[in-house]
């Protein structure tokens, strides 16, 4: 055996040697080292990613192909043409109540408090599919004036909090990373009885959702709106009253009939975004201003 | 082997696995590309060059955490170095030319990878150790999920593998190989 070959082999077992006592070393000094250097993969993979990412999300959902042969009677064509006509009306009357819906939130939305912040949009760079910490890559950085424990989230609705940040790309835990957080459920049909139950909720096991149990007979119904609480610890002060999801279900408890459970749902797909706005804080970005 | 080769190999494929997470989001069928490579690279390098090649994108998989958003250098590396090892042993036995060659190599080098990584992610947990455990972490869980994978990125070695064998002269294995081991 070369001592070229000897050397190289002692040097591959002492740096795996040293990676195995790393990886058995606390969070803060394992990423240490492993922090920098993901965010410098980060900004080298961020070209290549961004295109990738950006094909990937026009191909996910293809637009259905318009099947039709070509030998059909007429008559036929017709029948179905009425038909089709038929199902257009019905969508168009069940497209109306959610229009009118969207028109209410972006009503509401001017009154969600943008005071003392920036709001930095970034393109979704890739995704990291993990069961237990789900991260979203972003194309925005320290350059741009983004920071760890900020808040992200699209048109009110939160999505999470910056966790790690390189010059032009940070990563994002999602907000469904969290255990358990304090919200505000209010009613979303505006003619139903007003009432704010705060309370914390607790995620569930499919750890897509979160659940609370409340008396029976008392508020919560499907479609509900979950506001983050304004004394909540666990997302930082920005993101306080963002949506954090909607009543999607309400579940009996054999074990406890004098309470129902409301199961909440985050708004947005979290798994599937685009794009994401980060909420800087006005203080802590020198060139800031709204 | 040619290294240049090799990186720009690594960085289109780890641009292309992100981009495949993006894609398959939710299904937990995301291949591992960078084990498709790590294993042609082990049924055609030299053992040294395996062993390196390894701990290299085993490096890489760590700094692109799927466990947490932190990058915990260690785990992978360890498993990709494991994984090395195992297909230096098992090559000889094999007609190494072939891409079902390298599915089924990448399925089952992958288990060695998957459980050397689990283990030492698990280890964090144990108390007299200075690592604080990994949020939410189930071995169960992420082994079950690992294992679809596994067989996501067999099935994706297929068309990889015949792209990447199409491409083996660039790569400069030597022809010395055979005779070699790591040990």
């Amino acid at each position: 055996m070369s001592h070229r070959h000897l050397n190289s082999r002692r040097v591959l077992f002492a740096l795996a040697g040293l990676l195995l006592i790393n990886s058995q070393l606390g969070t803060k000094y394992a990423t240490a080292v492993g922090g920098p250097l993901a965010a410098m993969l980060d900004t080298v993979l961020g070209p290549a990613s961004f295109i990738i990412g950006g094909f990937t999300q026009k191909i996910r959902q293809p637009p259905g192909p318009l099947r039709y042969d070509n030998d059909r009677d007429l008559a036929v064509v017709i029948a179905d043409r009425d038909k089709a006509l038929v199902l257009v009306e019905e969508l168009r009357s069940r497209v109306q109540p959610l229009e009118e819906e969207v028109a209410r939130l972006k009503r509401a939305r001017e009154h969600f408090d943008y005071s003392g912040v920036r709001i930095v949009d970034a393109r979704v760079l890739s995704f990291n599919d993990s069961h237990t910490n789900p991260i979203l890559t972003i194309d925005r950085g320290s350059r741009d004036g983004i920071g760890p424990r900020m808040s992200v989230e699209l048109d009110s609705n939160l999505v999470g909090i910056i966790e790690t940040v390189g010059p032009r790309t940070a990563r994002l835990r999602l907000l469904t990373t969290e255990k358990a957080f304090r919200v505000r459920i209010t009613p979303a049909d505006p003619d139903a009885p007003v009432y704010q139950l705060e309370e914390i909720i607790h995620r569930r096991p499919d750890r897509q959702s979160y659940q609370l149990d409340v008396n029976r007979n008392g508020p919560g119904a499907v479609g509900d709106y979950a506001f983050l609480a304004d004394d909540t610890r666990v997302f930082p002060d920005e993101s306080r009253s963002r949506i954090v999801g909607r009543v999607s279900k309400i579940e009996d408890l054999p074990q406890d009939p004098l309470l129902k459970r409301l199961v909440i749902r985050p708004t947005l797909p979290l798994t599937r975004l685009a794009k994401v706005s980060v909420l800087v804080p006005v203080a802590s970005d020198e060139g800031g201003g709204l | 082997m040619n290294w240049l080769i090799f990186g720009l190999a690594a960085y289109l494929l780890i641009a292309l696995e992100s981009g495949l997470g993006t894609l398959l989001s939710g299904t937990g069928l995301a291949p591992s590309l960078t084990l498709i490579l790590m294993v042609f690279i082990g049924l055609g390098g030299a053992p040294m060059t395996v062993a390196w090649a390894a701990l290299v994108l085993g490096i890489l998989v760590d700094l692109q955490p799927t466990t947490g958003a932190e990058a915990i250098l260690g785990p992978a590396a360890a498993g990709y170095l494991v994984g090395a090892y195992a297909v230096i042993q098992l090559r000889h036995l094999l007609f190494r030319d072939s891409v079902l060659t390298l599915a089924i190599m990448v399925f089952v080098v992958g288990l060695f990878v998957n459980l050397t990584e689990v283990a030492v992610y698990s280890f964090r947990g144990l108390s007299f150790l200075a690592a604080d455990p990994m949020e939410g972490w189930s071995a169960f869980d992420q082994l079950a999920r690992r294992f679809v994978q596994l067989i996501s990125s067999a099935v994706f070695a297929l068309p990889v593998g015949w792209l990447l064998f199409r491409l083996k002269p660039v790569w400069g294995f030597g022809a010395g190989v055979r005779a070699e081991r790591m040990y």
